[in-house]
């Protein structure tokens, strides 16, 4: 069974991609040659030259304009902004046209542009590298929003969103590119709006998004050793949000945590609690609880930076604290 | 109808006689249709805002004369005469400002959210700046393709002040894209003059920090536009890059149609630029090359009309889009 | 308690109102209260308010008190501008504002906060439903005593024995079947409702007059029964009658009922009153002029029981029996508004002077609807006596969670043959009716407080001395 790393998964399938559609080509700082900042495209500078891989001026609402011109025109981008932080320059690209050229154009236009970033907290990155924002994106019309937790999950994901015709934010959480898993050496491409089940259980349900998903596994066997049985759900995507398998699961325990190193105040566990409540009050047997990260910037000596996301360890007493309830 | 491209009849800095009758058409055409509009305002017909171009008719003409369908033009909230020189009907027009599911923007846009992708004109925008990114952007998936068209940008003077103009020129200009960004240059944003908002009062003059060409020309003169534009998209299809064309030009009515127009600008000044009308100074320049003009003017002017008075009459008879339909086509998927 | 009846204003529009100035009386399920102002200012009761008498939902505003120079159609025009429907606040303290505002008046409720009305989760409600378990008197593992899911199961496997395995054959007397079948009766059901039990012709006939429902009046009846109805009275279901209701379905419903019944010989008994009667009438002091009722008499002598048979002094509580330590004695009351239980708190430690008089205190407040629900509620142990109507035997039913009820039936002079099995004597008798459920506490220790029961009234003098 083949291993590879959650950034060497993407990277495979970018380069699948690329060899299969032409229209293809990534723009970014440090792409070209140098491969990445984060190894996204080592060895296809070689391949496909410059117009392919076209690295860029410090100009990110200048390319992410140009992208979506050229996404109206037939081309499919993949915008790497190497660190997520870096797409708020363009912003009003995104939100004002990239997100509406369809709508506006009745449908006549396509979006197939990726914005892909590294995305999360930790290694003191402090405030400029290591911000997250997928809510945000996910309360605009218009977009998609890939949150994959696993190598294979990346790559499944990665390709769907190069082949999608609308606008997909790919977030890659910095904790998470080492690490290895299985990934099949046939091709495969996984849908959007799909959650997976990643542990079974019975007494308490927790979605957890990116990066919180292992630690909220390491946290629920360190219940499972006390008798308690935790169903651990990774949307996967946010935009789409696959609420029907959140939604089954709270059905069969009645209890609810999001874990989400975002913000929480207009959050996406906001979101899938405003959901629940909606379309599952009469399960919900407590409260819906969130755990988020804190809601500030994130600072960069070690201790205060470890204080601001959730831990195992918080995660395993926030599950108690609600079985609680 | 569509609107015939004259490219492949005439020479690319000066058109041939039928070419000189078919830039007076649609700067008619896009004056007519615009009158109409303000009738149409004042009416309470048209629901949201209406900035009208007339004044800058030159501009939009003496360029889109050089496009094909295939060619793709971005532009900004004073579009209607981009739409209309690119190949959007007067009908699809009127009935888009009329909110109407005809309209070429299927009721979704408005004056300033014009789509018609089918003739190249790939959008108008209530932000000012990204026209000017997309432009280069369509210029980079024809490089990419390896395909002959260009991306064209209308802007006006307000945008090249924003940061799209800087970082839009500088990438067209390294990558050497198939782009001609035209600046309308009508003195003023909104009501803030250009002489005020620049340190540097040439707007043609800053191509050359990106390294590009810029030529700055007479916007009130057709002729003029058109060898302009004719020599920077050939320089375009022929990869040598893009090129800043700088249009000097007026609107003489207010920025939209309900503004006041007084305090930011004299009516003194906006006499002496009716006094230059394009239009104007363009068929007196037609009778005096032909004597015979007079009648194909005339011809023109008719045609023209009953143009209009289809086009308001096919609008106001046209549906409603189904509300039904408000949230469709958000993705791609969507029907 | 979701809605109570505004029973009448205690001030008027235009009356100057200050902070703790009764303002109206609302009645709830059990009590009647006075709610008082929180603010100073003019009290201004809108035309479209609720009147006296109607039912409504705590948080309905019912007036304002306007302060300073306000005038009431600014505050409607500003409350409007708010919000299109002025939402209803839930209590009364939430509509103070600290600047110059006039405050909403809202129904409250008069809930006192040491007995909180139980909170359940969505789920366990929805469960509940589905389960048909009454869960308003269940106490909750939740966070602050919310009622969970768990909690819904674990009562209902305390309150529904194991049903009857289907397919098992039934325990029915061939004519119960029979009839049964004619009547339309759930053998099934039946057996379920009545575990153990071998189900007889009368069981069967019993559940078939339960299921009847009034015949519908079809169409050629339609005048005649809208006539019928223009004579009937129709009466709110609510208040008062909603909480007998609501209580007395959920006893029929979770307890196991099992009544004994036995005569007792109460002549002595009845000689100890006429003495205390006598020497009431001698007494100067207001506490000696009480005279103890026949029930203050079995409410001393219960809690005497009670203490020596501590199994019918509990209650149910999820999967675990609760013996009370203190014995509070219920005693039905029959008011204008319905069925009430007043409560004599630790009758073991008092005399039955003591609890004559606090039995007429809670009796009398009661009656007027002036008693608070610390005296309306927490009984370990209800007395109910229907003798003064002539009746001589029933099945009282258990007052929940209670373990059981005690029922008096009239005193009569009757024939009795005395112990000598010679003699014929005049006695005076009274027959007890002891309902307990069977659920907490077994037939043979139940019939054993019965038993005491009755030798104390016999005996009376004993338990007098002692």
């Amino acid at each position: 069974m083949r291993e590879l790393t959650y950034t060497a998964a993407t990277r495979e399938a970018l380069a699948e991609e690329m060899a299969r559609d032409a229209t293809i080509f990534v723009v970014g700082e440090g792409i070209g040659p140098r491969g990445g900042n984060f190894a996204t495209t080592v060895g296809l500078y070689e391949q496909y030259g410059p117009m392919r891989l076209r690295d860029t001026p410090i100009s990110e609402r200048g390319f992410v304009g140009l992208c979506c011109g050229a996404a109206m025109t037939g081309a499919r981008p993949v915008v790497d902004f190497m660190f997520l932080d870096f797409i708020l320059d363009a912003v009003g690209e995104l939100f004002n046209q990239v997100a509406k050229v369809q709508y506006m154009s009745n449908g006549r236009l396509k979006m197939p542009l990726v914005l892909r970033g590294c995305i999360g907290i930790g290694n003191s990155a402090a405030t400029h590298h290591s911000g997250s924002y997928y809510p945000i994106f996910a309360h605009i019309p218009g977009f998609r929003v890939a949150v994959p937790s696993t190598p294979y999950d990346a790559k499944g994901l990665f390709k769907a969103a190069i082949r999608s015709d609308d606008p997909v934010l790919f977030l890659e959480h910095r904790s998470l590119l080492a690490t290895k898993g299985h990934v099949p050496e046939q091709e495969y491409v996984l849908p959007f709006g799909q959650a997976a089940v990643v542990r079974s259980g019975k007494d308490l349900t927790v979605v957890a998004i990116a990066s919180m998903v292992r630690k909220t596994l390491n946290a629920a066997e360190q219940l499972a050793g006390d008798g308690i049985s935790v169903e651990v759900i990774d949307p996967r995507t946010i935009a789409p949000l696959d609420m029907e398998t959140i939604l089954q699961s709270l059905h069969k325990t009645g209890r609810l945590l999001i874990v989400d190193e975002t913000f929480a105040p207009c959050g996406i566990g906001a979101e899938i609690a405003a959901q629940a409540m909606d379309r599952a009050f009469d399960d919900l047997d407590a409260p819906v609880k969130r755990l988020n990260g804190a809601h500030t910037p994130t600072p960069y000596s070690p201790p205060l930076e470890a204080a601001v996301v959730p831990n195992a360890e918080s995660i395993a007493q926030a599950m108690r604290d609600l079985l609680a309830e | 109808m569509t609107i015939a491209t004259t490219r492949a009849t005439h020479d690319r800095l000066e058109p041939d006689a039928a070419g000189y009758l078919a830039l007076y058409r649609q700067m008619l055409i896009i004056r007519r249709c615009e009158e109409q509009l303000v009738r149409l305002y004042q009416a309470g017909l048209v629901h949201g805002a209406c900035h009208t171009y007339i004044g800058e008719e030159a501009v939009a003409t003496g360029v889109c004369a050089h496009l094909t369908q295939d060619d793709a033009v971005f532009s900004t909230h004073r579009g209607h005469g981009h739409a209309l020189a690119k190949g959007v009907t007067p009908r699809e027009l009127i009935a888009e400002l009329l909110g109407r599911v005809t309209g070429c923007s299927r009721g979704r846009g408005g004056s300033m959210h014009l789509f018609a992708p089918e003739v190249g004109m790939m959008g108008t925008s209530g932000i000012v700046g990204p026209c000017i990114l997309q432009a280069a952007g369509a210029g980079y998936t024809f490089k990419l393709l390896g395909k002959p068209q260009v991306g064209v940008a209308f802007f006006g003077d307000g945008a090249v002040n924003n940061g799209a103009f800087h970082e839009g020129l500088n990438m067209a200009s390294i990558w050497k894209l198939p782009a001609v960004f035209v600046c309308e240059n009508n003195l003023y944003a909104t009501e803030i003059a250009f002489s005020y908002a620049a340190g540097n009062p040439s707007v043609a003059a800053r191509a050359e920090a990106y390294g590009i060409p810029g030529v700055c020309v007479d916007g009130n003169d057709v002729l003029a536009v058109y060898a302009a534009a004719g020599e920077a998209i050939h320089r375009a299809r022929e990869g040598d890059g893009p090129t800043l064309i700088e249009c000097r030009t007026y609107r003489t009515r207010p920025h939209s149609e309900g503004m006041r127009d007084a305090g930011y600008r004299t009516q003194e000044e906006i006499e002496a630029w009716k006094a230059r009308d394009p239009i104007t100074q363009f068929s007196a320049k037609l009778l005096a090359d032909n004597p015979a003009g007079d009648a194909a003017i005339a011809r023109i002017e008719a045609e023209v009309k009953a143009m209009m008075d289809d086009a308001v009459e096919f609008a106001k008879n046209s549906p409603f889009p189904d509300p039904a339909t408000a949230t469709d086509h958000i993705f791609s998927n969507h029907a | 308690m979701e809605q109570g009846t505004l029973v009448e204003w205690l001030k008027q529009t235009g009356d100057a109102v200050h902070a703790g100035d009764l303002l109206y009386v609302v009645e709830s399920d059990k009590t009647t209260n006075e709610v008082e102002a929180m603010d100073d200012g003019v009290l201004y009761i809108p035309a479209d308010s609720p009147p006296p008498g109607s039912v409504v939902p705590v948080g309905a505003r019912l007036a304002f008190i306007l302060q300073g120079d306000e005038d009431y159609a600014n505050v409607i025009a500003s409350q409007s501008a708010e919000a299109p429907t002025a939402p209803a606040l839930a209590a009364p303290q939430a509509a103070v504002t600290p600047h110059n505002r006039a405050s909403s008046l809202t129904a409250s409720t008069p809930v006192p906060l040491s007995v909180p009305a139980a909170t359940i989760s969505p789920r366990a409600r929805r469960v509940a439903q589905e389960l048909g378990v009454a869960w308003e008197n269940l106490r909750g593992s939740g966070k602050s005593g919310r009622i969970v899911e768990r909690d819904i199961y674990a009562a209902r496997s305390a309150a529904t024995p194991e049903p009857p395995h289907p397919g098992a054959p039934l325990d029915v007397t061939p004519v119960a079947r029979r009839i049964a079948a004619q009547l339309g009766v759930d053998l099934e059901a039946l057996a379920t409702a009545t575990p153990g039990k071998r189900i007889t012709r009368q069981d069967v006939e019993q559940m078939a007059r339960a299921s009847q429902k009034p015949p519908a009046p079809d169409q050629r009846n339609q005048q005649e029964a809208a006539a019928a109805e223009s004579s009937q009275t129709h009466q709110a279901f609510s208040g008062v009658r909603r909480t007998i209701a609501d209580r007395m379905a959920l006893s029929a419903r979770t307890t196991a009922p099992v009544t004994l019944m036995t005569e007792v010989d109460v002549t002595e008994l009845v000689h100890l009153r006429e003495q205390l009667k006598a020497s009431a009438k001698a007494s100067r002091s207001p506490a000696g002029a009480v005279v103890p009722s026949y029930t203050d008499i079995f409410v001393k002598l219960c809690a005497l029981a009670l203490q020596e048979h501590p199994a019918l002094n509990a209650r149910l509580e999820e999967d675990i029996i609760v013996q009370e330590q203190g014995i509070h004695i219920g005693i039905a009351v029959d008011t204008a508004r319905g069925l009430l239980v007043a409560v004599v708190r630790d009758v073991q430690g008092k005399s039955l002077r003591q609890v004559a008089a606090d039995s007429r205190q809670v009796i009398e407040r009661a009656r007027a609807g002036k008693a608070t629900p610390n005296e309306l509620q927490g009984s370990t142990f209800t007395i109910t006596n229907l003798g003064m109507y002539a009746i001589d035997a029933f099945t009282p039913i258990i007052n929940p969670p209670e373990c059981a009820i005690l029922g008096m039936g009239r005193i009569a002079a009757r024939q009795v043959v005395m112990e000598d099995r010679r003699t014929v004597a005049i006695r005076d008798m009274l027959t007890l009716s002891l309902t307990f459920d069977h659920r907490i506490v077994d037939g043979a220790p139940a019939a054993r407080f019965l038993q005491q029961v009755k030798q104390l009234a016999e005996s009376p003098y004993l338990w007098l001395i002692s």
